[in-house]
């Protein structure tokens, strides 16, 4: 192990040591670690962003006003210089501009993104299991294929259904209908079973990270023994 | 409401996207000028977040405010990488090292600790959220899958059994499919209250 | 033009029409006659919330996501802010009015604007400080380690988590858990709002994540949005078992 591989082991082992004191209830040298992280990922990002984004995509297309691009850099400039009046207190408001452009354009990729990427193919994949190609083979009904299709399709909408709140208000409650009572707790069973999978899967992520910063530690104290 | 000029600022924005992308296929050069302009503001957005945090935790410091010592440790960590990667560079390979050796562990015993968090609350959601319909799905699912996640019973190769955990490992999906309509109806409609100025900050 | 497009980028045109014309019809029906419905858990989450800001007269902590802007554009990691605004609203003159922490630039320059924006239309800008809205962190990690930090300060009665988080967000609302705090999650990522579900709170799922503000608010867009996800959800149910029966008929492509 070269002196450097060294010193990066025992900063790392610091520092994971000083994460898992959360265990124990500390703070302050949890505090500490985390503290680092904050400082060191804020300033790369900074460096990241300035010589990726702004040096390229702003000062550059400025430093040469003969360049097609000028004119259309300026937009971004002037939108920019009302940010940065938003670090002093009396120009807080001149961020509302560049922020409404922002806004306007995040809820436009938005609609795009919601329809386009997630609405139009969710619905059409689940249509697309009713294909007749797929649900019979020559004259023959394929059951498996059936079922799974209608409970895909009936499972779905039961699932949209536990957020229908819609009902008579009695007593400060709403009353729901007993039907979409029904329908609503088939929905929940799916969601149950979701979030049952996504925990296994979040976990077993965790668990490698765990046993990676473990064994690290044990590398370490093998150095010694 | 929201102030005449903001209002059609975040409209004129919000069309130019929505038109260069689906009326007109073929807008991408407008779509490119938009975006850029987007990935340019967004990125001076966060430096001049980064700006204030670090002048917040100065501000800590100075007036020596309870949990000030935090505050030197970040400010001086921030100040160290930003020195050392104005000097190096941002691809130099030391500066890139630095970085990742401080990053990284924490990062990992970070997520590490997110396993010991689950298995606790897990443990306790029964006594928690006590017995639904949803938590005890949920149960099953868990153990269902964790058994699944083994990959002991794919090894037995009996075709029934493979075609039964082929159907299990289906079930997830829907419940997925369900909340990510729901999610998706429930952002466009927010989409729409943005674009048209319906969800102010209050300060526009 | 239109028939050039995809089948996908059709049905997409569509729903994007319908669900405007939906939010239309109910603005101008909200004129009209009262809203009748609001939202069971979102109503629960945010009465929780409001006892928790006036009664106890302690600090909110809200948490409103890290990524808006930062890996990706995802306005789901703005939906936490009219939430932020309109439980601002009620604690402007609390010894503790309520902190905001963002894991992202653009969020954090929003909030930032939210929290000037709340004590100008309270005619006390003199008030206002640029630390109650404020970047915590420029990592999922980064964002989610600050915020853990925060939570046992003595002075907080409650944390809210609204916005896109990833589930490490769970070690903050365990933090949340070791010192009693009561915590709600309307988390709008999947995985995020498993995690919330896994934890000890309020957990919103689904489309109430992005419903919880209408109660406090009251406002006629909020409102009528709720309404129009009813008639778009019961649009996309009634087209979906249509589809299927015009697919088995062989009349869709």
């Amino acid at each position: 192990m070269s002196p450097s591989e060294l010193f990066a082991l025992i900063i790392g082992v610091a520092l994971t040591v000083m994460i898992f004191s959360y265990i124990l209830g500390d703070r302050l040298f949890f505090g500490i670690a985390t503290h680092i992280l904050i400082g060191v990922s804020a300033a790369f990002l900074a460096l990241v962003v300035i010589q990726k984004v702004l040096l390229p995509y702003l000062i550059s297309p400025l430093a040469d006003h003969t360049n097609a691009g000028f004119l259309l850099t300026l937009v971004p400039l002037a939108l920019s210089i009302l940010l940065v009046l938003m670090l002093f207190r009396r120009g807080t408001q001149a961020g509302a501009i560049p922020l409404a452009f922002l806004g306007g354009a995040l809820a436009a990729l938005a609609i795009v993104g919601v329809t386009r990427g997630t609405l139009a193919p969710q619905i059409l994949s689940m249509i697309g299991r009713f294909e007749p190609g797929q649900l019979m083979h020559g004259a023959e009904p394929q059951w498996g294929v059936i079922l799974e299709a209608l409970m895909i399709l009936l499972g779905v909408i039961s699932v949209l259904f536990v957020f229908h709140h819609r009902g008579q208000l009695k007593a400060g409650n709403v009353d729901r209908p007993v039907f979409l009572e029904g329908v609503g707790s088939i929905g929940q069973i799916f969601i149950g079973i979701t979030f049952g999978a996504l925990f296994v899967g979040l976990f077993s992520s965790a668990l490698v990270a765990l046993i990676s910063s473990l064994s690290d530690i044990i590398r370490f104290i093998s150095l010694w023994f | 409401m929201k102030r005449p000029l903001t209002l059609i600022v975040g409209l004129l924005s919000g069309l130019a996207v929505l038109v260069a992308m689906f009326v007109a296929p073929r807008g991408g050069s407008v779509l490119a000028v938009v975006l850029n302009w987007v990935i340019v503001v967004a990125s001076v957005a966060l430096l001049v977040a980064i700006a204030s945090l670090v002048l917040t935790h100065l501000r800590f410091i100075v007036k020596g405010r309870k949990g000030f010592l935090l505050s030197i440790v970040l400010v001086l960590s921030f100040i160290a990488t930003l020195a050392l990667g104005l000097l190096l560079g941002v691809d130099d390979p030391f500066f890139l090292g630095f970085v990742g050796a401080i990053i990284r562990p924490i990062e990992t015993a970070l997520l590490g600790l997110v396993a010991l968090v689950m298995m606790s609350a897990a443990m306790k959601i029964f006594r928690e959220r006590g017995w639904s319909v949803l938590t005890v799905s949920f149960g099953v699912s868990a153990i269902i899958f964790l058994i699944l996640g083994l990959g002991f019973l794919q090894n037995l190769k009996i075709p029934v059994l493979n075609e039964a955990i082929r159907f299990v490992e289906a079930l997830p999906m829907i419940g997925a499919r369900g909340l990510l309509i729901g999610i998706g109806i429930g952002l466009l409609m927010m989409a729409f209250r943005v674009l048209f100025g319906m969800e102010g900050s209050g300060n526009d | 033009m239109l028939s050039a497009l995809t089948l996908n980028d059709q049905l997409a045109i569509a729903l994007g029409v319908l669900g405007l014309l939906f939010l239309l019809i109910n603005l101008l029906l909200l004129k009209t006659k009262q809203a009748k419905h609001i939202p069971e858990p979102a109503k629960e989450a945010v009465e929780h919330l409001l006892h928790l800001s006036s009664e106890e007269g302690k600090r909110l902590v809200v948490g409103l996501g890290h990524a808006l802007t930062n890996t990706s554009f995802d306005l789901a990691g703005a939906s936490g802010l009219s939430l932020q605004r309109a439980l601002l609203k009620r604690s402007l003159f609390n010894d503790h009015p309520l902190q905001s922490f963002s894991g992202d630039g653009t969020l954090a320059c929003l909030s930032r604007m939210v929290v000037h924006g709340a004590y100008r239309n309270a005619l006390a800008s003199e008030l206002f400080s640029g630390s109650l809205s404020q970047l915590s962190g420029t990592s999922p990690l980064a964002y989610t380690a600050s915020l853990t930090n925060y939570i046992p300060d003595a002075s907080n009665a409650g944390l809210l988590l609204a916005g896109q988080m990833n589930p490490v967000i769970l070690l903050a609302l365990d933090m949340a858990d070791r010192h009693s705090l009561p915590a709600v999650s309307a988390i709008s990522s999947l995985s995020g709002q498993a995690a919330g579900f896994i934890a000890n709170t309020v957990n919103l799922m689904g489309e109430d994540v992005f419903n919880a503000a209408g109660k406090l608010d009251q406002r006629k867009s909020a409102l009528a949005s709720l309404s129009a996800q009813d008639w778009l959800r019961i649009a996309i149910s009634l087209g979906l078992l249509l589809g299927a029966i015009l697919k088995m008929g062989g009349m869709l492509p």
